[in-house]
């Protein structure tokens, strides 16, 4: 049976197509994927209001297909709406369902405080508005932005970025940026998990992704701590923190 | 480290009318290197004819909204949402889809009739998931393009548990049918919400004849269409013809002998 051992519930504003290739990559023996998607069209604000109000809906057909665990991906339609909105959102997919649940932004939150990271390097694909949520998102919720920049990518074109330009794009904000403790590269639709365990050990500091942060929210919840190789710090943690507790500064020197 | 983008070569639009689960594992476990996918789905909750309609009404939508992501090719992969509106449906469909988004296109009922065509398949025997209703609407659908269903078996799974039979059940029911039914060219298997990509290859060996189902009906059509011939193997007899028979349709029987 596909997912005999925990099934994730994704909902996905856009389209699926790098989160799924994402999670293959982890080849998870026994954990399944199940996707919906929203298709909003763009990076405008009426298209993510549309999105949002059939998030609970969506959350509930996940739960009838009995998910263990629902995540929901879309960063730019909760930062939009200020501080909390995302501890708002779970709590109803938690109401309506049942189930544990997180989304990208509190997943990538959480992420921030297992790497006891409070100063944020902010590399996006995200154009100038929502770049700007993003960060008033961040600040609201105690995090100090040392730098940011962003590629500014067409919502239809983020999967066309070659990792090449996202790994040399991170890296240069994160060497940029020496009193950050992480670099964040948010947004699941461009191929940057790819490049985190490079840009990790090349610069010496931990990346938190979209990709990696939601599925390694989800994994943690589901007590799933398989060794996940060659996408970056946070999700191989899960299997090296099994035993040993929370990592070090220790931990990010190993990585270089 | 993988430097390319995913699909640096090919890009296939995938529109789902259910949710994704197995689809995207079975393409992920043959997909030829630099060939993505790019998926949509329509949520539909049950094997009912209203949720076919409310997925129906958004297909071209959704064709669009994929044909600006870039793919470059369309696979709509709703049987029974367009069985149940009988010989044609298929066909009119690709039809709106191409014209509204000039791609090439397919709907999984056109590919599986294209490969049990392209595999000799005129005497058929029918294992599926489906409820009554989507047997018969699916039958009736198969005699109109002249085909002869021989014997069907229906196993009846609930739309949302669809996930949880086995391939060994699949292969056990398909197993038997074949042997009940002798003189059947071939056995066709629909709908990709079940493993039955898992099954077909072991089916195909241990039983002596061609397998047409779902996901790989699917994406054989997409490749063919797209030039893609790489070595696929272990996924059945015609995924695997994409790079072994390029254009010669084989002889039923014989060719699975030969294949096998």
């Amino acid at each position: 049976m596909n997912g005999w051992r925990k099934r994730i519930g994704f909902i996905s504003p856009s389209v699926h197509e790098t989160t799924m290739h994402d999670f293959f990559q982890y080849k998870l023996e026994g954990v399944g994927i199940v996707g919906i998607t929203s298709n909003i069209a763009g990076w405008i604000k009426g298209d993510f209001e549309g999105a949002m109000t059939r998030v609970v809906e969506d959350a509930r057909s996940l739960a009838l297909r009995r998910v263990d665990y629902i995540i929901y991906a879309g960063t730019p339609l909760l930062v939009s709406r200020g501080k909390g909105s995302d501890i708002e959102l779970i709590r109803k997919i938690r109401e309506a369902t049942g189930i544990e649940a997180t989304t990208s932004v509190t997943a990538e939150m959480a992420a921030f405080e297992h790497f006891g990271a409070k100063r944020i390097a902010v590399a996006s694909p995200y154009p100038a508005n929502v770049q700007r949520d993003t960060l008033d998102f961040l600040r609201a919720n105690g995090f100090e932005i040392v730098k940011e920049a962003s590629m500014d990518i067409g919502f239809h074109v983020l999967h066309d970025v070659p990792p090449f330009e996202i790994y040399r794009f991170g890296r240069d904000v994160i060497q940029s940026a020496p009193e950050a403790d992480v670099l964040y590269m948010p947004c699941p639709q461009w191929q940057v998990q790819s490049v985190v365990a490079a840009i990790e050990r090349d610069a010496h500091k931990p990346v938190v992704a979209g990709d990696p942060a939601k599925y390694w929210s989800a994994l943690k919840s589901l007590d799933i701590r398989d060794r996940i190789e060659g996408c970056g710090m946070l999700l191989r943690s899960l299997s090296e923190h099994y035993e040993t507790g929370k990592p070090s500064s220790a931990d990010i020197r190993q990585v270089s | 480290m993988d430097l390319m983008v995913n699909a640096w070569r090919r890009r296939i639009g995938f529109m789902c009318p259910s949710v994704l689960e197995t689809t995207i594992p079975n393409f992920t476990s043959f997909a030829p290197e630099g060939v993505g996918i790019c998926a949509i789905t329509s949520n539909i909750e049950d094997w009912d004819k209203n949720e076919f309609e409310r997925a129906m009404n958004k297909v071209v939508a959704d064709a669009k909204s994929l044909a600006t992501r870039g793919v470059d090719y369309i696979i709509f992969s709703g049987g029974p949402l367009l069985t149940s509106r009988g010989k044609g449906a298929d066909i009119e469909l690709r039809n709106r889809i191409m014209d509204a988004t000039g791609l090439d296109a397919t709907t999984t009922i056109t590919s599986a009739v294209q490969a049990l065509e392209y595999l000799n398949i005129k005497r058929v025997a029918m294992l599926s998931p489906f409820p009554q209703h989507v047997q018969r609407a699916t039958i009736d659908f198969l005699r109109a393009h002249d085909f002869d269903v021989l014997k069907d078996d229906s196993m009846d799974i609930h739309f949302r548990a669809l996930h949880k039979v086995g391939p060994d059940e699949i292969y056990r029911r398909a197993g038997a049918l074949l042997t009940s039914t002798p003189e059947a060219d071939g056995l066709y298997i629909p709908c990709p919400q079940w493993p039955t990509q898992k099954a077909v290859e072991a089916i195909e060996r241990d039983y002596g004849k061609p397998v047409v189902t779902c996901d790989p009906a699917d994406f054989w059509m997409a490749f063919r269409s797209l030039g893609i011939h790489d070595r696929i193997e272990n996924h059945g007899i015609l995924l695997r013809s994409l790079s072994e028979r390029r254009d010669t349709p084989p002889a039923s029987g014989a060719a699975v002998r030969l294949a096998s």
